[in-house]
């Protein structure tokens, strides 16, 4: 008998092996959100920062670096005010000047620094400087001064893990700024896109898409980028638009979390 | 059994592959394409060491690359280890190291990166509304095509040092 096992392993030793990989593989990925699997992730991707942030540290950086990070903040501060106010102007006109829109709003900001960006065709996934240390939690949103850049997804004390809007698993309702008809948004490896939209809005190039109000992930009006297509004009009941993404997702160094939870039980799934 | 799979030099390069696939090629990626360094430094050591030595550490470099650039841990390890199995049904036991510079490393590290490339896509962005002629196009061709132009350093500076 164990001849006979020796002769079928010698004979079918690579697809044995390839089979167990495969079936192996498959159990992992079944179990990926487990506890134990995103411990794991967080452990190996905060190194991974870690060691990056070492090898950044070795090149000075000048002295206009804490001058830029204000002014990098003063800008998504202002970018989230042009955004909100240009909802409250919106209203202000459909209610024919009943609402009073503030003159200054605070958001409550932290900076913070690219520690690693992991991108491959499928997704960009970056790591922040920025832990349970600084109170970040898990489902903060990430913006840089022009738009949104993805959701906290994972916090460890020092580190947190940002799931870019380049991810297929991030799918925000978003809205046209001007008319306000809801679509989802969708990384599909290539390009965003934006799906559901009813025919009747109209949409057209270079119209704005942010974020809707009844979005889980993002209830904050935020810019999310410009309609650069119409994929199917003629065809379908509902639309469906490519965008240009406004937020720098590949190249962005400093960036800044919105220090407050969407809805208070939160929680993001892969 | 561990010694025989495990070969040091191997995973230095697949660690500095990786580094540099995570940091550098970003940079280099052509229309949101970005070669896969990792898989030719695993396709190459494929050769050298045998389809066995290929399968085992596909799992091991795939999952470590799943951990590292926060893929569906697995995804990696299933693709790398079907790509190369594939890639190994073209090599013989003996002579493979001809290989290293020859045309046909360019061919078979084609069809390893094409394959890789559509089964991740297929665990990672499948996008239903795309025909299957998209998905072999987009997804795996192109970035099989930019991956095997980058081997082709590999093969070039084979051929020079012999």
């Amino acid at each position: 008998m164990p001849r006979f096992f020796r002769v079928v392993w010698e004979s079918y030793k690579e697809v044995i092996s390839l089979i167990l990989i495969l079936i192996i593989s498959l159990l992992l990925i079944s179990q990926n959100n487990n506890r134990g699997i995103k411990r794991f992730r967080l452990f190996a991707f905060s190194s991974i920062a870690g060691v990056s942030s070492m090898l950044n540290s070795i090149f000075p950086s000048g002295a206009t670096r804490a001058e830029n990070e204000q002014l990098r903040r003063r800008n998504a501060e202002l970018m989230m005010q042009v955004s909100i106010s240009r909802e409250y102007e919106a209203k202000n006109i459909q209610l024919q000047g009943l609402l009073q829109l503030r003159d200054t709003i605070s958001f409550p900001v932290a900076p913070a620094k690219v520690a690693f960006r992991s991108v491959t065709n499928s997704q960009t996934t970056i790591v922040l400087d920025k832990g349970t240390n600084d109170n970040v939690q898990e489902g903060y949103i990430v913006v840089d001064e022009r738009g949104l850049l993805g959701i906290v997804s994972e916090v460890s004390a020092s580190y947190s893990i940002v799931r870019s809007i380049k991810n297929t698993s991030v799918n925000p309702i978003v809205r046209e700024r001007k008319s306000g008809y809801q679509g989802i948004l969708h990384w599909t490896g290539e390009s965003f896109i934006v799906t559901n939209i009813p025919k009747t809005a109209d949409t057209r190039v270079n119209d704005t898409i942010i974020t809707a109000a009844t979005s889980s992930l993002v209830n904050f009006p935020l810019p999310i980028g410009k309609v650069s297509r119409v994929i199917n004009p003629e065809q379908g009941y509902m639309t469906t638009i490519e965008i240009i993404p406004f937020a720098n997702i590949e190249r962005a160094d400093y960036v800044f979390i919105l220090m407050q939870k969407p809805l208070p039980n939160f929680t993001i799934t892969r | 059994m561990i010694p025989k799979y495990f070969l040091f030099r191997a995973w230095l390069y697949f660690a500095a592959a990786l580094l540099i696939q995570v940091t550098l090629l970003p940079i280099i990626a052509l229309d949101g394409i970005i070669p896969s360094l990792w898989i030719i430094v695993l396709f190459a050591f494929t050769i050298s060491e045998g389809k066995m030595w290929g399968i085992i550490n596909a799992a091991f470099f795939g999952f470590v690359y799943d951990l590292v650039t926060s893929n569906l841990i697995g995804s990696s390890m299933f693709a790398a280890a079907t790509a190369i199995y594939i890639g190994g049904l073209f090599l013989n036991e003996q002579r493979n190291e001809q290989k290293l510079k020859s045309l046909s490393f360019l061919f078979i590290l084609l069809l390893v990166s094409t394959v890789y490339s559509i089964i991740i896509s297929l665990f990672t962005n499948l996008d239903i509304r795309s025909s299957l002629f998209t998905l072999l196009l987009n997804q795996g061709l192109y970035q099989g095509l930019y991956t095997t132009a980058i081997g082709s350093f590999v093969v070039i500076f084979n051929a020079r040092r012999n």
